[in-house]
């Protein structure tokens, strides 16, 4: 054989280079050529596939107009809704006074306020039903003016339901977030109360769709299940099938090579989700509400999504493996492992992350990282919830299912860290003493 | 021989003589009287030429095998009885273990309500006493039963049934005995569906005696709950026969225990939570037919006259139910009667 | 050669053995595996005798590192193989086992395999042109590897072994379960390698598959160390020893007298009616004569047997002196 066949001027780590890739692409090349892996990967997309049919049929329903505060309700039976006749300082009340103007249709005063909340605004203190509280001050724009329109003392009389300070911040027309005690949304009366039905439900259901499907279609079923199936078997079957002594006969130290085998499963998992994710970000974004043509604020929310389903699908793939390596029960082991993360799955969905041993599993610091971003994105959720609650509009209850702030007690931005470093230390654990038992185990 | 037939007539096929196995084994030894008997014709080196064809002598079996069932029960109480000794099918020492887990956990509502009786607590044993609804939540209750105890206990139970046996060949071993395919996949079944049964169905008639006993009621309640307590073992069997069918269809395409033991969780847990999402999201329950255990429980709860918490009508569940039973059988057929009988 | 561009290495392999295992133990729990075995070996072919279960694959994967060693040192190139990895790329294993990966083609595998010692892809190759060529399987090597025949798949696992030019390599009964065809290749192949200097060590249970690659032999026995040297010396041994030959002839006590006359026999039997069985102290000087004799009596033989010549009676005699 040739002696000089190899260049001397090739370092140590262009070495390394070329053995790590050799050993990713070998294990992805073998990940080719099981038929388990196309099932699932089959599998995955069918379901998609059928979770974005009902999707399009959800956004292109259409949702019957309701009047919720009641203003376009001819009272008294002069042919003037009540809304004109306050407009015009007549008495709703009295069949006999009425505007000396033309009877404007009643449909006028059925969705005439949107929700113009967001999360951007200052800092501040205020007292709030005399409590001083810390928060952040909106500047909120009341799209149909009857809150802010002096001459409508009537209104309140008449619906009696506080004022146009029923905060009591002493600002009319306000809302105040209270930040003290989490987060919750003191709005005054009369600030965006009558929303458009249709528009809110595709709003809400849009959401409730990204952070529903992110959080039980990938961080949950993907995040567990792509796991169990491609890694359990990583350095396990290699053992039981004895080609492993092919592969660590070589001059490569196990714990790389072990390294290297995650990697090629990270990059085919990866990959998919990438693919999967990119492909629902675009048809939910063309199809989804928006006034422009594509709605660009979710890609945040679906990163955040992907995000969390690689950090996760790396934890569970680098535990499962290592119980591959440690035991000859590791499938068991792993069995037993997924049914407890499934558990904290439906108790982090069910509580929103108020059961304190949730944080015993790696799914719950994966929806925190959603939960944070989509706080960070859509900061106005949860005042459409609450709004939509005391309304009861059309889709908040979707929402409210899914949507969730982050629960343990911090900033999104640092629960967003938090979380992060806890998937990677959990990982790197777990890769150590995969590892090094990997590197004692004597192969028989 | 007692019969007066002499100890080779099993070998030799003789009418009337029962298969024992004994004369067989000499023979496979080259000892014993068999040998003498049964001498093998072949060539003498001294005539041997080229090309010559040897007279080949076939002696005919026509003796009686042992009756169809017998051969059955000894392939069944091979699975059974593994689980509790050695010298059959091996299970696991975890596997069993977990399974005694599983049992245990099962039954934790006899527990709590026995704790209710103990403690007098009328509250707790009121809450855990075999209602209509307990009843029904003893079978087909989600949590913590049918996220935990039953998937885990079919995963573990059908994961080698017929997988291992293509991976290790061991398939071979009943091939080439007198048992068809039909049979061997029957057995394997029922063997799984005693195993699975005596975890649901029996864990739930143990808590409805065990606590009639505990509470001490008289026969008019056994009365009026006797009809429950037998429409939710209907509905359990229900349970029993479809997880099993939907496992071993797993466990006939694949090799190795792993992956029909994963993808039996992943299907019933899968289809369970993608439905859950949809009818969160949308209002729609139809997406519970793709489910296996929701079509279950719609019928459970149709037989047991419970509120349905599904939109869709029952029968539609009942066609799901019937149309994945079928399904998973043909496959299950399919691949046990194509099988090489080989170490693939 | 690879050996030398690894600069940091602190070993000369002039000096240090290939291999050496120093006072080596092991046990599987209460089974002993290997009970004390030194031994050193460095250059030429040599030939690892042992029953089953005497303990042959237990030293190699001593040697490759895939076990620890309950007691004793065992070191490659002078390295612990067990803690590090480095004297891997010297070295070329071949292991006893069936399986390899069905779904690659020979090419593709020992591609991967020279790729794992460090190689870039067009390297990797080149060289696994070279060594499929080599063990002759230049022309099915893009075929894939499930359907190749059992002679094949050896001769793919030791082309894998090759493919970094190593200075040891490792056969782990490389001609079991082979036809005589690709036995005689696999042989060709190992005595070429011998030639061009390498340190080989071959293990096999089959006294004469040994015979027909190399002198230099090592037998196992329950985990012992029984013989070790040229088997020619051993074979000296055996030859004082006494020793039967069976010859298939029509007239055996015919050919019987002509024996007699030998020096070296001192007994014949007939154990069946055309068989004749000598006895001797020398074994090597009655084959030397047999031909003639034969010859001359002009009596047919179809057959010549040692029954004594295997390794079993070997180690029968072995284990008697010791």
């Amino acid at each position: 054989m040739n002696k000089d066949s190899r260049p001397l001027s090739r370092s140590v780590w262009s070495r390394i280079d070329v053995k790590s890739w050799a050993i990713t692409e070998f294990t992805l090349r073998q990940y080719q050529t099981r038929k388990s892996t196309w099932a699932i990967g089959t599998i995955g997309i069918l379901l998609v596939t059928l979770v974005l049919l009902f999707y399009v049929k959800g956004q292109t329903m259409i949702i019957d107009s309701v009047d919720q505060d009641g203003d376009s309700y001819d009272y008294d039976g002069d042919g003037y809704s009540i809304a004109q006749e306050l407009q015009y300082g007549t008495n709703p009340e009295d069949p006999n006074d009425y505007p000396n103007v033309p009877a404007l249709p009643a449909s006028n005063w059925i969705d005439e306020d949107d929700f113009s909340y967001t999360m951007d605004g200052e800092d501040c203190q205020r007292e709030i039903f005399g409590i001083l509280t810390d928060g952040i001050c909106q500047i909120i724009v009341d799209d149909d003016g009857d809150c802010e329109r002096i001459d409508w003392v009537l209104q309140n009389q008449l619906l009696g339901q506080g004022g146009k300070d029923s905060n009591y911040d002493g600002i009319n027309c306000s809302v105040f977030i209270s930040t003290s005690n989490g987060i919750s949304v003191i709005p005054d009366n009369y600030v965006d109360e009558d929303p458009d039905d249709n528009k809110y439900y595709h709003e809400t259901v849009h959401r409730a769709f990204i952070l529903g499907f992110g959080k039980i279609g990938f961080a949950f079923l993907m995040g567990i299940f792509l796991p169990l199936f491609l890694a359990t078997g990583l350095i396990r079957d290699e053992m039981e099938s004895e080609t492993l002594h092919y592969l660590v006969g070589k001059p490569i130290a196990r714990g790389e090579f072990y390294a290297y085998r995650l990697g090629g499963y990270f990059i085919l998992t990866w990959i998919y989700l990438a693919i999967l994710i990119l492909i629902i970000n675009l048809i939910t974004g063309f199809i989804g509400p928006s006034e422009s043509i594509f709605r660009f604020k979710d890609i945040q929310v679906w990163a955040s999504i992907l995000f969390a389903t690689c950090l996760m699908v790396m934890a569970y793939g680098t535990i499962f493996s290592t119980f591959g390596i440690v035991t000859k029960y590791g499938l068991l082991a792993s069995i037993f492992f997924g049914v407890w993360e499934f558990m904290m799955a439906m108790l982090t969905l069910i509580g929103t992350g108020s059961f304190f041993i949730t944080r015993m599993s790696i799914v719950f610091w994966g929806m925190q990282i959603i939960d944070s971003v989509s706080t960070f994105t859509w900061g106005d959720s949860e005042y459409l919830i609450e709004k939509g609650g005391f309304y009861d509009l059309n889709g908040h209850e979707a929402l409210e299912s899914f949507y969730g702030v982050p629960s343990i007690g911090t900033t999104p931005i640092i629960t967003l860290m938090i979380s992060v470093t806890v998937l990677i230390t959990i990982t790197s654990l777990v890769f150590f003493i995969g590892q090094s038992t990997f590197k004692r185990k004597e192969l028989k | 021989m007692t019969d007066g037939k002499s100890l080779d007539s099993e070998f030799l096929g003789e009418e009337g003589a029962n298969v024992t196995g004994f004369s067989r084994m000499e023979v496979a030894y080259g000892s014993g009287d068999g040998d003498e008997q049964a001498t093998a014709a072949v060539a003498s080196k001294s005539n041997a030429e080229m090309g010559t064809i040897f007279e080949q002598i076939y002696r005919p079996w026509n003796g009686q095998l042992n009756s169809r069932w017998i051969r059955n029960w000894s392939i069944l109480r091979h699975h059974i009885y593994g689980m509790f000794s050695k010298g059959h099918r091996p299970w696991g020492w975890p596997v069993r273990i977990s399974l005694l887990v599983l049992f245990l956990g099962s039954m934790n509502d006899l527990f709590l309500s026995f704790l209710g009786n103990a403690t007098g607590v009328e509250e707790l044993s009121r809450l855990f006493s075999p209602s209509r609804e307990n009843l029904y939540a003893h079978v087909l209750g989600f949590f913590p039963r049918n996220v935990f105890c039953f998937p885990i206990a079919a995963a573990l139970l059908v994961g080698g049934m017929i997988s291992e046996d293509r991976k290790n060949g061991t398939s071979a071993i009943y091939f080439s005995r007198p048992v068809n395919r039909t049979d061997y996949t029957v057995m394997k079944f029922i063997s799984v569906a005693i195993l699975l049964s005596v975890l649901i169905v029996g864990t739930l008639g143990v808590y409805y005696i065990g606590d009639l006993v505990l509470s001490g009621e008289g026969w008019a309640y056994v009365i009026d709950t006797l009809p429950l307590f037998i429409s939710a073992s209907i509905a359990g069997f229900f349970l029993v026969i479809t997880y099993s069918s939907i496992g071993l269809a797993l466990s006939s395409v694949s090799r190795g225990k792993f992956f029909p033991a994963i993808a039996l969780l992943g299907i019933i847990l899968g289809t369970k939570f993608i439905a859950f999402l949809i009818s969160q999201l949308y209002n729609d329950s139809v997406v519970y037919l793709l489910s296996p255990y929701d079509c279950v429980a719609h019928l459970g709860q149709k037989m047991m006259g419970i509120t349905s918490t599904y939109d869709h009508p029952y029968s539609w569940s009942l066609v799901s139910i019937i149309a994945m039973n079928a399904l998973s059988l043909y496959i299950l057929s399919a691949r046990v009667s194509s099988m090489e009988v080989t170490r693939e | 050669m690879n050996s030398k561009q690894n600069s940091n290495d602190p070993v000369d392999s002039d000096i240090i053995p290939a291999l050496m295992l120093d006072h080596v133990s092991k046990w599987y729990g209460n089974i002993v595996g290997l009970n004390d075995v030194s031994i050193a070996i460095n250059g030429g072919v040599t030939g690892l005798l042992g029953m089953n279960g005497a303990g042959k694959s237990t030293l190699f994967k001593l040697i490759v590192g895939k076990l620890k060693p309950s007691q004793g040192t065992v070191r490659l190139f002078g390295i612990n193989p067990w803690k590090n990895k480095a004297p891997f790329s010297r070295i070329g294993y071949v292991p006893e086992h069936e399986k390899l990966y069905d779904w690659m083609t020979a090419f593709e595998f020992v591609t991967i395999m020279a790729r794992l010692y460090g190689h870039p892809r067009d390297t990797a190759e080149e060289r696994a042109t070279h060594v499929l060529n080599f063990v002759g399987l230049d022309d099915v090597m893009h075929k894939e590897l499930g359907k190749f025949s059992k002679g094949m798949r050896q001769r793919a696992k030791i082309a894998q072994a090759l493919v970094n030019d190593p200075d040891l390599i490792i056969l782990d009964e490389p001609l079991q379960g082979c036809d005589p065809l690709a036995r005689t290749t696999i042989m060709n192949v190992i005595r070429e390698l011998g030639s061009m200097g390498k340190t080989i060590v071959v293990s096999s249970h089959i006294l004469s598959e040994i015979e027909r690659i190399t002198e230099q032999i090592v037998i196992l026995h329950n985990g012992r160390l029984l013989a070790l040297g040229n088997l020619h010396a051993i074979r000296d041994l055996l030859d004082k020893h006494p020793h039967r030959i069976s010859l298939t002839t029509d007239k055996p006590r015919e050919l019987a007298s002509k024996f007699l006359n030998h020096e070296s026999v001192y007994g014949v039997h007939f154990p069946a009616e055309n068989e004749l069985l000598i006895e001797t102290h020398d074994l090597g000087n009655v084959h030397k004569d047999m031909p003639l004799i034969l010859n001359n009596s002009g009596i047919r033989v179809t057959a010549i047997e040692n029954p004594d010549d295997n390794l079993e009676s070997i180690l029968e005699y072995l284990k008697e002196v010791r």
